[in-house]
């Protein structure tokens, strides 16, 4: 009786090995992990933003932005939000480190204060200047910080539709992102972002994002010209758009060191 | 090719003479154009104007101010790794005197190479964390005639390198110069027992003009918790105010200067008893023991004033803050020594918040902090033994809405000071703020209680440029 369960059941492993078909999860994250490596390495990115908030009800306001990033080894990189306008809040700077194992921390600068204030993980929810784009979107979306499955292969969001697109779900691992869960379309050909949906724990889409206008920068890296993030329950919507995109203009670790955040630049 | 490549540089280097006035008349045409760039780079960029009309009403004394004020930022980098930046500010108030002027509040240069920045000129600093009282903030004096909360400051000169890491920091300073406490004229919210003598104000400096004070900070931040340890030497920033008799007022020690020692000053200026005073006393040819005494105090009371004091000061500091999602612990503490006496004072505390509220936008932050000073003193006894509940409000909105409200109750029951600071963007470059600040349950009777009757409400409109 043993030797013949032992063997069934090392039968049955060999049996699974080689004819196991790729989980959906295993899938999910393999695709994500490609379109991570395509996107390593650009070493540093500075850029002008600008925000157009709409509420939904005709107001608009506009702020004016510019953003640093440095790639670092592994997971780890910096990025710094500058706020331009509006000009009672001009100089505001959003700082985020995340750290290899994908950690992050994020401060803010001030300016009419002189001070600069951590932000607590459990914070970072809440929208950035009243647009519909939260702190957290402003700190790097790594891999490691959530879990993915692979959905289904359709036909891409337009503009798009011509290409083939996979269909991912991703769940953040810690709480206080804001939602439960996203749906992320990657085309299968350069595995860029071009839509995500927002749900809330019930399941109920919460916002939309787009993401338009990809340019290939340095024959490698693309980067979208325009993300529009809507609001499904209130209508509102804000468009980021990237404009003055320089690849490796320099930029040092020590650019984003937390006591330089109040620094004149 | 590589060879005539090589040659250039050899012909140029043999005919140096021809070659330097074009050299330096093309050197000169690119400092021009770099000049103008500068200029209209400084002015289309980095120049920044803002406007504010302001009224204030001093609720509890029944009348109202007014005032007009104006702030230029100019913010320019010369070359990368430098700048220099200015911050002008200038206001002409309607009724209180000392609000009318025009500051610097800031003008420094930075140069910043590899981990070391340092900067030069008058600067502002901020240091520490709490919300009730910001205890450990030292370098930079504040002008209580802007605000009493203390927060409006005034540039210092300094020199200061700081060696930075990613989120550690050792800043050096050496602050020559020392400027005095602003503080409320006639027409203001104080309604002080005596008059201010401020040109009688004392700064017990050891060297003169000369004289530096010197400060040093090291920050770090290890996992969630961050710390700070701060040092400094120097002019004490806060003073001590001291009732004493007027200069010139004829009392014994104010022929060239007011006298602090009230009592010995009014003692002495007695007339000394002889055998015969109790007599004549009892005949009524000279006024009595009481009469004396009654008429000294008038005379006393008609001429004393208030003079600020400085003296020197050495304090060590401690900022520390724990985050645990979204609870936020908080500490400063401080050890200080002057005159001789060692006191030390502290905040702790922490905030709460809650986000996404309401709409599933809004952050709600609950505020306890609990406050101890043993330093006896005139502005210290605000900070003495003290409770601060307050509260936070963003509504994360386009018009950065927000509000921060609370009390700051004095647990050995001598009163409560309430305020409320609400601000909102109207439109993208106007912005209106309101303060609310009123003092409940103090001693009406106490002299000291200078703030009885401060109760003030303050609406700013701001335009932006």
């Amino acid at each position: 009786m043993k030797p013949l369960i032992l063997l069934a059941f090392c039968a049955g492993l060999l049996a699974a090995l080689p004819v196991r078909a790729e989980s959906p999860d295993e899938k999910g994250l393999a695709i994500v992990r490609d379109a991570e490596k395509r996107g390593e390495n650009f070493g540093d990115l500075r850029a002008d933003a600008e925000m157009i908030i709409r509420n939904g009800r005709g107001g608009e306001a506009r702020r004016a932005l510019k953003i640093a990033l440095l790639d670092l080894p592994g997971s780890a990189s910096r990025s710094l939000t500058m706020v331009d306008a509006p000009k009672d809040v001009k100089g505001t700077a959003l700082l985020t480190h995340t750290a290899a194992d994908s950690s992050d921390q994020q401060w803010i600068y001030l300016p009419a204060a002189g001070r600069t204030k951590r932000i607590a993980s459990s914070g970072r929810s809440g929208p950035f200047m009243g647009s519909e784009f939260s702190f957290d979107d402003f700190s790097a979306q790594t891999v490691e910080r959530y879990r993915f499955k692979w959905l289904r292969a359709e036909t891409c969001p337009a503009p798009l539709a011509a290409e083939q697109c996979d269909v991912i779900e991703r769940v953040p691992k810690e709480s206080g992102t804001g939602y439960a869960r996203q749906e992320v379309w990657m085309d299968q050909a350069q595995r860029r972002l071009l839509k995500a949906d927002y749900y809330d724990a019930q399941n109920q889409r919460i916002k939309t994002l787009m993401a338009e206008g990809y340019r290939q920068y340095e024959g490698r890296y693309w980067r979208a010209d325009r993300l529009t993030m809507s609001n499904a329950r209130s209508g509102a919507s804000t468009v980021l758009s990237w404009s003055n995109i320089r690849f490796r203009s320099g930029l040092k670790d020590a650019d984003f060191e937390v006591n330089r955040l109040g620094s004149a630049r | 090719m590589a060879g005539s490549r090589l040659s250039t540089p050899r012909a140029g280097g043999a005919r140096p003479l021809p070659d330097l006035p074009q050299r330096s008349g093309r050197a000169l045409s690119r400092a021009v154009f770099a000049a103008l760039t500068l200029v209209s780079t400084a002015a289309r960029a980095d120049l920044d104007l803002r406007l504010e009309a302001e009224t204030r009403a001093f609720t509890a004394q029944a009348r109202g101010d007014a005032a007009l004020a104006a702030g230029l930022r100019l913010d320019h980098g010369p070359r990368p790794g430098e700048a220099l930046v200015l911050e002008a500010f200038a206001r002409a108030d309607a009724r209180e005197d000392a609000r009318s002027r025009a500051d610097l509040r800031e003008a420094y240069y930075e140069a910043r190479a590899g981990a070391l920045t340092t900067r030069l000129g008058a600067r502002r600093v901020y240091w520490g964390l709490t919300e009730a009282r910001h205890l450990v903030d030292t370098l930079n004096q504040s002008d209580l005639g802007d605000d009493l909360d203390g927060e409006t400051k005034l540039g210092q000169p300094m020199l200061e390198f700081v060696f930075g890491g990613e989120t550690t920091a050792l800043s050096l300073y050496a602050l020559p110069g020392f400027r005095e406490r602003r503080l409320p004229g006639p027409g203001g919210p104080l309604v002080y027992p005596f008059p201010l003598a401020l040109e009688e104000t004392r700064v017990h400096a050891d060297a003169g003009v000369l004289h530096a004070d010197y400060a040093a900070r090291a920050s770090g931040q290890f996992g969630d918790l961050d710390l700070a340890l701060s040092w400094f030497d120097g002019i004490g920033r806060e003073p001590d105010i001291l009732p004493c008799l007027r200069q010139g007022s004829g009392f014994p020690g104010t022929e060239d200067e007011a006298n602090c020692a009230v009592l010995d000053s009014v003692t002495a200026a007695a007339p000394s008893p002889n055998l015969l005073t109790p007599l004549l006393q009892a005949l009524g040819l000279v006024p009595s023991d009481a009469e004396i005494a009654a008429e000294l105090e008038q005379r006393a009371y008609a001429n004393l004033v208030l003079v600020p004091v400085y003296d020197r000061e050495r304090r060590l500091g401690l900022e520390a803050q724990y985050i645990a999602e979204a609870l936020a612990l908080k500490f400063e503490g401080l050890v200080r020594e002057t005159r001789g006496e060692r006191s030390y004072a502290a905040v702790a505390g922490f905030e709460y918040s809650w986000s996404g509220l309401f709409d599933g936008a809004q952050d709600l932050g609950l505020i306890v902090e609990a406050l101890r000073d043993t330093q006896a003193g005139l502005l210290s006894a605000r900070y003495d033994h003290e409770v601060f509940l307050g509260g936070r409000w963003s509504l994360n909105d386009v018009a950065n809405s927000q509000a921060l409200g609370g009390v700051l109750i004095d647990s050995t029951g001598a009163g409560q000071t309430w305020s409320l600071e609400a601000s909102r963007r109207l439109d993208d470059d106007w912005k209106l703020g309101l303060r609310l600040r009123v003092f409940t349950g103090g001693d009406p009777n106490d002299l000291a209680n200078v703030e009885k009757d401060a109760d003030e409400l303050r609406l700013t409109l701001e335009r932006y440029f």
